[in-house]
């Protein structure tokens, strides 16, 4: 067993992601180590019933054999995340991996623009969560607990999106819509 | 603006110049910062209006309501001059190359000697030219190609950006193809070829193509990445606007191989989070007086004040002391077994036994009768009855 089997285990058993290109070195560190001894720590979490996955620039845990959620609970997370990739990619094309945003200039740019507005208003509807800036802090939380942002910068709260966030791109490329060309975009 | 007088010597451009550097190198230093208030200018200049006015008559600045700027021609000119310039122009290479052909026609056809010289010299001039041009061409587009992937806000202008500049790129390639197919084909050059001068041009020249050709092939290649990225995002924007719209529209399961994809893995970031199910381990708990402490401290944090309440004062010394409370319960057998090693008749040794606690005479009849029902075998009956208070009984002995 290697050392820093725990750590590991701790991080990406609550469905987080390991970034590459993190801004805490303890990650980096965590990442550099699986890289270099992939096969070490996935044969030992796959006694476990776990499956280390590696994609690109992160490692993250999915579960061998039957999965412990439904098929509904699943379309449920994609769902929420699709909403989230919808808002965020309305809010800049370009936020992907490396992007960084100032968390004023997110809320600053919902209360410009218009459809931004009604998409950030959906995102937690259920939650009853009413505020741009409680919208906003609940999505950079999920999204920091989840791997995918962290933040640069504690006193102008900028955030950085990790090279986990391919994840998410690579799962929407990986869906295939029929009569792709009839669906208006 | 009407221009009213012009230089008639370098003599006289070149003081002017010099005379209104100050305002002129400010002037230039701000060209894209801002619009330069007349005001300002004319505190460069000394305050002095007719040395303001004179610049603005010979066209070296123009007016522009409030402000002024220097005029075109002088500013390519210093920007040309002083290699600064970042626009990159492809027609300016094109031009060159055009005189180039002129002069050659020229070069040809002249018979006088000297003046076919000149022409040499002329054309000699203009391949150099031509070559500096097309370098320094080609380092701008890289840099415009950095600036425009880098810092362009908008998406579908930084495309349209890239894609012009891989079209320059592309002229800029031709030109280059043209210029040499002059160099190697062109008859003059065979005949100039004897001047060493031209010679070397030509070879400078040619090494300058090749590494404008290397820079450049590196230039497209970087420009096809970037396009590529760009149109990568653009088409990942597209996919998650259309998996929205079939989502809203609850088509997505029908419309899409989601499920299908969902099915086949089992990420755990998709699980709902999982509670820590590891019991505290007991033998812990007895041993480690801290955890007990812990445990308080989340008990109170999560508002369970009332469980840390309800539990008991540890026990004081007074607590710890023996507390004698004696009961009024006779054991009977015991009180038998002394009765029969006695000889009393029973009431009387009722009445007299050491009971340790009070009892009034109701008990001691009570108990009287409890024990001839416990042992009427063992009871003699003497038949004689007697009073006690108002009591009457009989008289009775053990065997």
């Amino acid at each position: 067993m290697r050392n820093n089997t725990q750590r590991i285990y701790e991080r990406l058993s609550r469905g987080e992601f390991l970034s590459v290109d993190s801004t805490e070195a303890s990650i980096r560190h965590l990442y550099e180590d699986i890289e270099e001894n992939f096969d070490d720590y996935a044969d030992f979490f796959k006694e476990i019933g776990l499956q280390l996955e590696s994609g690109n620039g992160y490692f993250y845990f999915s579960r061998i054999g039957e999965g412990k959620q439904s098929i509904e609970q699943k379309l449920e997370s994609f769902s929420k995340w699709l909403d989230y990739l919808d808002f965020l990619k309305t809010y800049n094309q370009s936020f992907t991996a490396g992007y960084q945003f100032r968390k004023s200039n997110l809320i600053e740019q919902i209360s410009l623009d218009i459809e931004l507005k009604e998409k950030a208003g959906h995102l937690y509807k259920k939650y009853g969560v009413g505020s741009y800036l409680e919208i906003v802090n609940k999505l950079l939380q999920e999204m920091q607990s989840m791997g995918f942002a962290e933040c640069v910068s504690e006193q102008d709260e900028t955030y950085k999106i990790t090279s986990a966030f391919h994840y998410a791109e690579e799962l929407v490329n990986m869906i295939q819509i029929a009569n792709e060309d009839e669906i208006p975009e | 603006m009407e221009i009213l007088s012009h230089f008639r010597t370098i003599e006289e451009l070149t003081k002017t110049l010099s005379r209104e550097q100050g305002l002129l190198s400010e002037m230039f230093e701000k060209r894209k910062l801002m619009k330069f208030p007349q005001g300002l200018a004319l505190e460069l200049v000394g305050g002095n209006e007719a040395r303001l006015r004179k610049l603005l008559d010979y066209g070296v600045l123009v007016e522009t309501g409030n402000t002024v700027e220097i005029e075109s021609d002088y500013l390519n000119f210093f920007e040309e001059v002083l290699n600064v310039n970042e626009e990159i122009s492809v027609l300016s290479v094109q031009e060159c190359i055009n005189t180039l052909k002129e002069y050659i026609g020229y070069f040809l056809q002249e018979t006088n000697t000297n003046r076919k010289a000149g022409y040499q010299d002329s054309v000699r001039q203009l391949l150099k030219k031509t070559g500096f041009r097309t370098l320094k061409n080609v380092v701008d587009l890289k840099r415009n190609m950095d600036n425009a992937y880098k810092q362009e806000p908008n998406y579908i202008i930084k495309k349209k950006k890239l894609q012009n500049l891989d079209e320059k790129s592309h002229s800029i390639r031709s030109m280059i193809r043209e210029c040499e197919k002059l160099m190697d084909n062109e008859y003059a050059f065979f005949l100039m070829a004897n001047d060493p001068h031209m010679a070397k041009t030509c070879s400078d020249v040619k090494h300058d193509f090749v590494e404008a050709y290397h820079a450049l092939m590196e230039i497209d290649r970087q420009i096809i990445v970037y396009i590529n990225q760009i149109e990568q995002q653009n088409q990942l924007y597209k996919k998650i606007r259309k998996l929205k719209y079939l989502q809203d529209q609850l088509l997505i399961k029908t419309d899409t191989n989601l499920v299908q994809v969902l099915d086949e893995s089992n990420p755990l970031w998709m699980e709902s989070r999982q509670y820590s199910k590891i019991r505290l381990s007991l033998e812990m708990l007895r041993e480690n007086d801290q955890i007990v402490s812990i445990l308080r401290r989340i008990a109170e944090r999560n508002g369970l004040r009332k469980t840390a309440r309800t539990e008991a004062e540890p026990l004081t010394d007074e607590d710890l002391q023996d507390h004698v409370q004696r009961l009024k319960g006779v054991d009977p057998a015991e009180v038998w077994n002394a009765f029969s090693a006695s000889s009393y008749n029973l009431f009387d040794f009722i009445l007299r036994y050491d009971y340790k606690t009070k009892r009034d005479i109701e008990d001691h009849a009570a108990l009287f009768c409890q024990l001839v029902i416990l042992h009427p075998e063992e009871c003699r009956m003497t038949g004689k009855y007697a009073t006690y208070q108002d009591i009457e009984y009989p008289i009775i002995y053990a065997k």
